[in-house]
């Protein structure tokens, strides 16, 4: 079984894979790039995804931790 | 087709190349067939794993991309072929996943369809029950992740429910394969064919009737079908009926007059039903498995009604949840967001930061750099410097005036989204919004229209009906502010010599006149789009203290799509400027605009830079008031805000609303709004004009 990570809508507080609510967001950027939502599959709210930079230094700094 | 066999060893081996090869030809076998259906998430893979063991085929689905697993199960020496489909919400697909389960159960004939089901979210996933049992095959319905479900309490009648919905119900956990013995013999007696008959088809007690006109249409679509789909009729004439155009593309393969004649129904039931079809026949089953939820799972008895279930209570009931509102909404946006936003911090970054010494730098280094009064240098140098460069005008609107209010104003946002607030006040004004045609559902996007309509307009997707989606953009293109707008509007109204209660006259009359707009445009647009508002009802997720981290990430997620988005197109705004003074076009421009300014609502001729910038962006438009406003008297900033608050949506939004509602709807909405702008403002100008009132 892989490992899915799991986030809450923050709308209606289902628990749903993340890699499904990115599938179902549309890229709806006008500048493009994509909006980087997760689309709660229950009730469409699109919840911010954690930006790339933040997402990078958490590992960063849970790793540190580890090592420490 | 890919092997996912593991390397055989031992005695199994021999036994299991003889099951590989047979599983390698699904349908090819004449093997009695099992399929896995259900939500995404809810087990189906696991409880695919248990029955079928190691030697499993995956392969795309005939016509598509996507993969579905199919082995065989030996229950007491007699074989069946499993088959694990993708996950799905409800037998009208959305997406190719789901496409490809329905047509398994649609084109393959099973001899019984399991539907996994996660216990803790029954009443979620019982329609997709109904709507199995309404295909009429054999069913077997597991409740699975029973574990989870006792963690927290809940208790099933699995055997209450069973009898009411005519099919086999077990409860099971497949990752520990509790329950397993009990679904391999159900598997045995239901696919065998060795049931009884009553429990072949499942048979609802009482059962499903929708409304007469529905239930005509289902009879007279199912007369219709070929034979082959004799055992699932009324189910087939059910979906077609909702959502026929592949079902019906299958229908015409094999029967083509059949086709003709269906769809001539399903035009007939649309065009005389009140309420669409679909969401007749969805709200029906919705009752009916909130009626079966309620006598067949046990909730945990509240024992400690803690603090937050009380608040909770409070914020949906109206007597105090109103207040409640009223009071987030005056300290989070008026307090934090407007006056400490749009005042105190803008003040300090636009006036004393940029205005007083990044600003007047960068122009002195320029002029160094590119002394010339004429000629390319002295372009140039108006490009970026000056009054209107590109980096003094651009980039101090964008970084002292909006960035600290959108930052703050988004910080509010996800503090109220990660308490779990926002259902709640979906609950609360649910019966109010139903009044201008919307429902509880559409608090999302006009709250968060406060912060950036553009934003919020993609946001309407999360409204049930195109008619609820049409109506909220319009009036988000109207009468909800952009949080820059706000913060702006906040700030300069807030200094009013008058008050009361320490909320300023002047700040008291502008959300007087647009909520005024907003309340008579939204009762007008709902009587003028036909339709009927959609229902809305939800499950309260808990109320909890916001967590730091989880504001901070959606925040800044927040933020740096809005900056994604704007900044572009500030810099392309002070590009056009540019241009625009260059080349006389931004003169002419502003001809256009000052006799509507200057003539109709009395303001200063400088104000009608602030609206043209306002039609590159709301915020700019703002940000440009910010400047102008020590020029003007308290009657006409009154105004100017009126006016720049209900005037045309900017140029981002308009792209967005374009794109999510075409042209005509975007057109339309553009005029209408533009109108009542200045109605409103030459309006409300000529008033308090006469009344000669000062604030
Ligand atoms: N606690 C608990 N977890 C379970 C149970 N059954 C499955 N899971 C877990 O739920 C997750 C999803 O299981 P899958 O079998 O992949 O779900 P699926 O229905 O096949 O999901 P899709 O293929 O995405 O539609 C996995 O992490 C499983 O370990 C159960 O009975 N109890
Ligand atoms: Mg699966
Ligand atoms: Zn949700």
């Amino acid at each position: 079984m892989s490992d899915r990570a799991l986030t809450t809508c923050g709308y209606c507080g289902h628990r749903f894979d993340v890699e499904e609510g990115r599938r179902s967001c549309h890229a709806c950027s006008l500048v493009g790039g994509g909006c980087r939502s997760l689309r709660c599959p229950r009730c469409g709210y699109e919840n911010p995804e954690e930006p790339r930079a933040l997402g990078w230094l958490r590992r960063l700094f849970g790793r540190e931790k580890e090592r420490a | 087709m890919s092997e996912r066999g593991e390397t055989l060893s031992g005695p199994l081996a021999a036994d299991g190349v003889l099951e590989r090869e047979a599983a390698a030809a699904p349908g090819a076998t004449s093997l009695p067939l099992v399929v896995l259906v259900g939500n995404p998430n809810v087990g189906k893979s696991v409880m695919f794993h248990n029955l079928t063991g190691r030697y499993v085929t995956v392969s795309n689905y005939p016509g598509t991309t996507v993969e579905v697993t199919s082995g065989q199960a030996r229950i007491e020496g007699k074989r069946f072929e499993v088959v694990d489909t993708p996950g799905m919400y409800s037998l009208l697909p959305i997406s190719d996943e789901e496409r490809v389960a329905r047509r398994i159960l649609i084109e393959r004939e099973p001899a019984l369809v399991i539907h996994m089901v996660d216990a803790k979210n029954l009443e979620r996933m019982l329609p997709l029950t109904l709507q199995l049992a309404e295909l009429g095959h054999p069913l077997l319905v597991v409740l699975n992740m029973m574990d989870e479900a006792e963690r927290v309490g809940l208790r099933i009648d699995a055997a209450g429910l069973s009898e009411a919905i005519g099919a086999r119900v077990l409860e099971a956990v497949a990752t520990s394969r509790r329950g397993m013995e009990r679904v391999r013999a159900a598997i045995l007696e239901l696919a065998a064919g060795e049931s009884s008959p009553a429990l072949a088809a499942p048979q609802l007690a009482t059962p499903l009737r929708y409304e007469q006109g529905i239930e005509a249409a289902i009879e007279r679509v199912a007369e219709r079908l070929p034979a082959r789909w004799s055992r699932s009729r009324r189910g087939i004439a059910l979906l077609l009926l909702q959502q026929g155009e592949e079902i019906t593309r299958l229908l015409r393969e094999t029967d083509p007059a059949a086709a003709a004649s269906v769809e001539q129904l399903t035009a007939e039931l649309e065009r005389e039903s009140r309420r669409s079809p679909t969401y007749a026949i969805a709200s029906r089953r919705q009752d009916l498995c909130r009626g079966l939820c309620a006598r067949f799972v046990a909730h945990p008895s509240a024992p400690h009604r803690g603090l937050a279930d009380r608040l909770s209570e409070l914020a949906i009931s109206p007597w105090t949840g109103v207040p409640i509102v009223l009071a987030v909404l005056y300290l989070g946006l008026y307090r934090f967001v407007g006056t400490f936003g749009g005042g105190t911090v803008v003040g300090w970054l636009e006036k004393d930061l940029f205005g007083g010494i990044i600003n007047p730098a960068f122009n002195a280094l320029m002029l160094r750099l590119l002394p010339a009064q004429s000629g390319w240098q002295h372009w140039t140098r108006e490009l970026v410097a000056g009054d209107y460069g590109v980096v003094t005008l651009g980039l101090t609107y964008a970084f002292a005036i909006v960035l600290p209010i959108v930052s703050l104003f988004f910080l509010f946002f996800s503090v109220l989204e990660d308490s779990g607030y926002f259902p709640r006040l979906a609950m609360l004004v649910d019966r109010l919004f139903k009044r201008i045609g919307l429902n509880g559902r559409a608090v999302i996007p006009l709250v968060l229209g406060v912060g950036c309509g553009t934003m919020a307009t993609l946001v309407t997707r999360i409204q049930e009906t195109k008619r609820e989606r049409l109506l909220t953009t319009f009036l988000l293109a109207l009468a909800v502010p952009c949080s820059a707008q706000f913060g702006v509007i906040t700030g300069l109204l807030a200094k009013g010599r008058a008050t009361v209660l320490g909320v300023s006259v002047a700040f008291l009359i502008w959300l007087g006149v647009v909520g005024l707009v907003f309340i008579l445009a939204g009762r007008l647009a709902s009587r003028l789009v036909p339709g009927e508002p959609a229902m809305f009802y939800m499950e309260l997720p808990p109320l909890r203290w916001p967590r730091l981290g989880n504001v901070l990430v959606k925040t800044l997620a927040r933020m740096k799509w809005y900056f994604a988005e704007i900044l572009p197109l500030f810099v392309a705004a002070s590009l056009f400027i540019w241009v625009g003074r260059l080349t006389g076009l931004f003169e002419l421009l502003l001809s256009l605009f000052r006799p509507l300014v200057v003539g109709i609502l009395g303001l200063p001729s400088a104000a009608a830079e602030s609206f043209l910038y306002g039609f590159f962006r709301r915020d700019f438009g703002a940000a440009g008031l910010f400047t102008l406003a020590p020029q003007m008297s308290g009657v006409q900033l009154l105004v100017a805000c009126v006016t720049l608050t209900l005037f045309m949506p900017c140029i981002a939004q308009f792209l967005v609303m374009r794109k999510e509602r075409g042209w005509r709807a975007s057109l339309a909405i553009a005029a209408i709004v533009f109108t009542v702008a200045f109605s409103v403002g030459a309006l409300l100008s000529a008033l308090l004009r006469s009344s000669g009132v000062t604030l």
